[in-house]
């Protein structure tokens, strides 16, 4: 193997060193919107539930019981806003990059993970879509290697085009092509 | 491309020719067989209150014996029935099988999608040499096929055929020589001994590797009548367990020697019966390699021959117990794609067990002939590998546990307490000093354990996916843990340095990406 016939090899090692000199490229900000608006309407009708035992007139609840309704209404809100505030920090680190021959996602706030997955490993890939996702026009990239389902490579929030693109990419990838072949 | 090998041809006619043919009837046991193993294995439950009703089913035997007979009739009826709609057919290079009573099955399984080829030899198939089957695919389960009952003959020459098509697949594939037809002429060539294992060799093995599950698996449905006889016979020999170790009627001396003699006699039968596991289940093992096929051979009852291409092979893992140590051998094994939905992962893997150092080298030398795992130095993880254990699972334990046992006003306990604890830490400092990591231009070599010692050995080329990790504490120490994700699993090394962390990851990629070689 010489190296001066490869040239993946000069970018890859910058890509490790330094995360910025790849061009890391960020999810979508409907993502972002999307997660904090799931939490946001989540917890709020779980409030409004808890309103309601509070409030309802007809059922005398156990003295301990109101009183713990009594605090979880004020808990509530600041659980959801630790978690809004959690979501919004670690949405910003998630990042993915696309090269020649692999895909790299990073995340993670206090412990940073950099998942890498070479294009000629990829077995099958799945474009997963829920129906919130849809609504937004969002979708989740899924790329399975022969690694197990335990290391399934996911990329979440993309836009639909985007990950169209990227199944395309991969697809298209000339040793992905040859692989399948065999 | 089938007609390379002349002596299967006949075998293969083209699908609008070849009949729906049965299994040798012999099939019909292997299925009464697989039925009573099924039946026992629902009913074990059952066999406590048969014991208990024991005397009661002496006096009046007929409804007992009414329901035995009825049972085994069931079992041949049903085997008949499952043999008769068996069905397969072979047909230009696809394996087709008609099954099932009620629900019918059908599987076409072409020989291109086989990955392993398995056969099985159980007791009752020497006298008229017949073999079961299996071929694997390299999706789940279900997509097996197995013929029950070949004539062995035919068997061979079924895997030979499809072996030699996988052959002429890849070497056209690889190469795209317009004459794929030269290197098949040697197809035909001999198989090379590499191994054999001794009764000796298989006895140390039972001893160093705790080989029980192997003879508890075949002994499982004999469990309870086992336990209920040894507790007889001890009451017979004037044994009585309860009052040995009442303290009311022994002093705490006594008790101790009856502990201290009863755990040797405990573990002195363990031994007995992990060797008993390791002889059956190892018995006359051979390894023989053809062409690029490992094949293994062993089994005192049921004889089973494994093969697996040398393509396939994703690592080659080097296993020393401590007692592996202290004996001088160890346990080499290939490792290929790791099928989690395998019933058994362990027929996935060739292992060669009990092996002297020498022996292993020479076999890892087989496979990768390039490979430096003699020589190298292996590059140590750091310390704070230790810290972080101790700090986050060791220290914390360590107060609580002794010091809640204080407060419960249970000093002894609270001492005793230490030594699990002293045993932890000393797990941890021996992870610690066991793993290391190093690489060559082809391969990475990881070694782990505890007080044993594993080796890992593969081929760059074969990874799946890399993962690089930091936490934040480890990025102001300019350490990082890698994971390498295999087919066959994934390794972690973890607290190197983060530079090396790095190279080590770009090397692989380029490796992987640069050579363009199959991983499989």
């Amino acid at each position: 193997m010489n190296n001066s016939s490869f040239t993946n090899q000069q970018i890859n090692s910058e890509q490790l060193s330094t995360l910025s000199s790849l061009q890391l490229e960020p999810l979508s900000r409907r993502y972002s919107v999307l997660r904090q608006q799931i939490n946001a309407a989540k917890y709020a009708v779980l409030w409004l539930l808890l309103l309601l035992v509070w409030l309802q007139p007809w059922l005398v609840l156990p003295a301990e019981l109101r009183q713990g309704i009594y605090y979880g209404l004020f808990l509530l809100p600041l659980y959801t806003l630790l978690r809004a505030i959690y979501f919004w920090q670690a949405d910003k680190h998630k990042h993915f990059a696309l090269r020649q021959h692999d895909i790299s996602y990073s995340c993670g706030i206090f412990f940073r993970k950099v998942v890498t997955q070479p294009v000629v490993r990829v077995q099958h890939i799945e474009l997963k879509q829920g129906p919130l996702e849809r609504r937004v026009g969002l979708a989740r990239l899924q790329l399975f290697s022969a690694g197990g389902t335990l290391h399934t490579f996911e990329i979440p929030g993309l836009e639909l085009e985007r990950a169209q693109h990227i199944r395309q990419f991969v697809l298209q990838h000339k040793d992905a092509v040859q692989d399948e072949q065999q | 491309m089938s007609n390379n090998s002349e002596p299967v041809l006949a075998l293969l006619k083209p699908a609008a020719t070849a009949d729906w043919q049965r299994v040798s009837a012999i099939a019909i046991l292997y299925f009464a067989v697989a039925i009573s193993r099924f039946v026992v294995g629902q009913f074990v439950y059952l066999i406590p209150p048969f014991i208990l009703l024991f005397n009661r089913i002496k006096d009046n035997p007929g409804p007992a014996f009414g329901l035995l007979v009825g049972v085994m009739l069931l079992v041949v009826i049903v085997a008949l029935l499952k043999y008769y709609y068996f069905q397969y057919r072979l047909s230009s290079g696809t394996v087709e099988i008609r099954s099932g009573v009620f629900s019918k099955t059908y599987l076409n399984l072409p020989f291109n999608r086989i990955q392993n080829i398995t056969l099985e030899q159980p007791l009752f198939y020497r006298p008229g040499d017949f073999v079961c089957l299996q071929l694997d695919t390299a999706g789940s389960v279900k997509q097996e096929a197995r013929l029950m009952a070949l004539r062995r003959p035919f068997a061979e020459a079924l895997k030979q055929q499809i072996l030699a098509l996988r052959q002429t697949e890849l070497i056209t594939v690889e190469t795209t020589a317009a004459d794929a037809a030269a290197p098949i002429t040697q197809v035909t060539s001999n198989e090379q001994l590499l191994n054999r294992r001794s009764v000796t060799d298989l006895i140390i093995h039972g001893i160093s590797n705790n080989r029980i599950l192997l003879f508890l698996g075949i002994a499982a449905p004999f469990y309870n009548q086992l336990a209920d006889k040894i507790q007889q016979l001890l009451l017979l020999a004037g044994v009585d367990l309860g009052s040995m170790f009442d303290p009311a009627q022994q002093s705490w001396l006594v008790i101790g020697l009856y502990a201290i003699s009863l755990t040797l006699f405990i573990m002195l039968l363990f031994t007995v019966f992990s060797v008993l596991g390791s002889v059956l289940s190892f018995y006359g093992y051979t390894l023989h390699k053809k062409q690029d096929n490992y094949i293994r051979r062993s089994g005192l009852l049921t004889r089973h021959e494994v093969s697996m291409r040398l393509s396939r092979l994703q690592w080659v893992v080097l296993q020393r117990d401590w007692l592996d140590m202290l004996l001088g051998r160890v346990n080499l094994c290939f490792e290929q794609i790791n099928g989690q939905l395998q019933q058994f992962s362990s027929e996935q893997k060739i292992m060669v067990p009990s092996v002297t150092p020498m022996q292993a080298q020479q076999l890892l030398a087989g496979a990768y002939p390039d490979n430096q795992l003699s020589t190298l130095v292996f590059t140590p993880i750091s310390r704070r590998f230790i810290w972080r254990c101790f700090g986050l699972f060791w220290l914390p334990v360590a107060v609580m546990g002794p010091s809640i046992l204080l407060m419960q006003q249970l000093p002894t306990l609270a001492l005793l307490s230490t030594v699990p604890l002293i045993f932890w830490a000393l797990l941890i400092v021996m992870r610690w000093y066991r793993y290391g990591y190093a690489e060559d231009p082809s391969y990475y070599y990881v070694r782990r354990g505890y007080f044993g010692v594993d080796y890992y050995c593969f081929a760059k080329y074969k990874l799946q996916q890399v993962q690089f990790k930091q936490s934040w504490l480890m990025r102001r120490a300019g350490l990082c843990s890698v994971k390498l994700v295999l087919a066959a699993g994934a390794l972690d090394i973890p607290y190197i340095d983060a530079q090396q962390g790095k190279n080590l990851l770009e090397n692989g990629l380029f490796q992987l990406q640069s050579s363009g070689k199959a991983w499989m």
